[in-house]
């Protein structure tokens, strides 16, 4: 059976997972790949990327890494000419990269509010920037934006810098949806729920003022899923299908939307 | 490497589905695997659109009833468990419009309108999920309800319509909110402008027709096809972590235009 992207050229961004186990970018670009498209595998972090890349490689995919920093714009610019030179377009863009630091808007220092918002906003508007020349010669593409159920809930944790820049990757994707959607490109946002992945584990050790050992992370999984109408966590592999869709050729008329993958999250009190 | 978006063995029932928006829905979840059911008020129509289906390899069978008869839905249900032993997914898509400024609304109006749009779909969620809860596994079935972009961007004349597009956006996130730990998800589209018969006139009227093209960002009508995708990805694996979502298909249209 023919795959949803065949033939399709699709950028990856922080597509190496900062821990073991399955970070949101890394199964995206692993899921994408099985669907038949070409990766560029994008991170900071060499082995990361390289990890993700053998695995698609593996399967018998197509994929390339490029490793750089997507909030500096001649990495970016590079990471663009790296994926149309690989592969002859960029037909999918899938901006995954941020970071988290705990901080309530007292807490927070300036430094950290200026560093966390200035990556977590740069990180979507940068490849996009350099993305759009080349979608505009194609007459088509489509961008993917991970934003986060916390910039529009508060789920309990102080994330004031990161609850922000994940509220202004929505108004950036629905400006940039408005403006592109005639010239064939559509954008849109991914907001995931409480899911399972390397990075909410980091987040959850840096809450709790403790120690990886002393944390006891099934009994918090546990208490997190049945604060979910569909009484489980997410996985990366949950946003990874919603991302293969929104990808596809099968959403063709969505432009400028949210997705939240939440399991119903945000539906409850 | 196994599909996400496969609908393989599955039973799904899509109201109002012998024309537009849920034929075309019921074509792709036909194509993407499942028994279809196809629903109208009439039984040749029904009958034409599965041999249809059939014609092209695909399986469906078809029940015809009036939305506004509650008899008639809540014996829907029993009637697909006794025919095909078992029902994954249901659609509620079947609707109509009826103009009427608030000027010449009537209560009577607004009951008919609620009966198809809501109650209809209320009844047949209700016997929909009992039956999936019977199923012995995590993960039992997907209700979509259609809502509609007049939900959010409404235009005048249409106030009963749009009344019922939001009970159902209500209903979808309460009812996500209660199933969801039965293994039941629940979820809406909100089609935007669709090129289909119900527009038909509207899209005869030069000046609308343009309106909407204008404040539609994609600058288009929607193409029918273009819903059964949305429609497959809500019933199937692929949207495994998506539950109470509406999911707008416009084009872009609800977050750029106040009314139209």
């Amino acid at each position: 059976m023919a795959g949803r992207l065949d033939g399709k050229a699709v950028l990856v961004t922080g597509a190496g997972s900062m821990g073991p186990g399955w970070g949101n970018g890394k199964a995206a670009a692993v899921l994408f790949a099985r669907e038949g498209a070409k990766v560029l595998a994008a991170d900071l972090n060499r082995n990361a990327v390289e990890q993700t890349a053998e695995i698609i490689r593996g399967e018998g995919g197509r994929a390339e890494i490029f490793v750089g920093n997507v909030t500096d714009e001649p990495s970016v610019r590079a990471m663009i000419a790296a994926c149309v030179e690989a592969f002859g377009s960029l037909d999918v863009l899938h901006n995954n990269v941020g970071i988290l630091k705990a901080g309530s808007p007292e807490s927070t220092t300036v430094e950290d509010w200026d560093r966390i918002l200035d990556i977590n906003t740069k990180a979507f508007f940068l490849p996009c920037k350099h993305a759009l020349p080349q979608m505009l010669k194609q007459g088509s593409g489509s961008i993917i934006n991970i934003s986060s159920i916390s910039g529009f809930r508060n789920l309990g944790a102080p994330y004031i810098a990161y609850n922000t820049s994940k509220g202004a990757v929505v108004s950036f994707t629905r400006n940039l949806a408005a403006t592109y959607a005639d010239k064939g490109i559509r954008a849109n946002s991914i907001l995931p729920g409480i899911i399972d992945t390397p990075m909410a584990r980091d987040a959850t050790i840096q809450t709790s003022g403790k120690s990886e050992a002393e944390i006891d992370f099934e009994a918090l999984a546990k208490a997190r899923a049945a604060r979910v109408p569909m009484r489980r966590t997410g996985t990366a592999w949950d946003i990874a299908r919603t991302a293969l869709f929104l990808a596809s050729d099968d959403s063709a008329y969505i432009t400028g939307s949210e997705i939240y993958v939440d399991g119903g999250l945000n539906c409850v009190a | 490497m196994n599909n996400p978006f496969s609908l393989d063995g599955k039973v799904v029932l899509i109201t109002g589905s012998t024309r537009g928006l849920g034929w075309a829905s019921a074509q792709a979840a036909a194509e993407a695997g499942a028994t279809v059911i196809l629903h109208g008020r009439s039984e040749a129509a029904g009958k034409a659109r599965k041999q249809e289906l059939e014609a092209r390899g695909l399986k469906a069978d078809y029940l015809a009833f009036e939305m506004a008869d509650r008899d008639a839905v809540t014996a829907a249900i029993p009637t697909i468990i006794q025919r095909h032993g078992s029902i994954w997914g249901l659609v509620n898509n079947a609707g109509m419009l009826l103009h009427n400024t608030i000027w010449d609304e009537t209560a009577d109006t607004y009951e008919r309108i609620m009966a198809v749009h809501m109650v209809a779909p209320f009844l047949l969620t209700k016997a929909a999920a009992a039956e999936m809860r019977k199923v012995d596994a995590a993960d039992r079935g997907r209700i979509v309800n259609i809502s509609s972009i007049a939900f959010s961007s409404p235009r005048a004349g249409i106030c009963n319509y749009t009344s019922a597009k939001g009970a159902i956006v209500g209903f979808t996130r309460a009812a996500s909110a209660e199933l969801g730990s039965f293994g039941i998800r629940v979820n809406a589209i909100a089609p935007g402008y669709f090129v289909t018969e119900i527009n038909k006139e509207r899209l005869a009227d030069e000046s609308f027709a343009n309106k909407i093209k204008v404040r539609t960002p994609a600058a288009r009508w929607g193409d029918p096809s273009e819903l059964g995708g949305p429609t497959v990805f809500l019933l199937s694996n692929a949207s495994s972590y998506v539950n109470g979502q509406l999911l707008f298909v416009d084009g872009g249209m609800s977050h750029f235009l106040h009314s139209v």
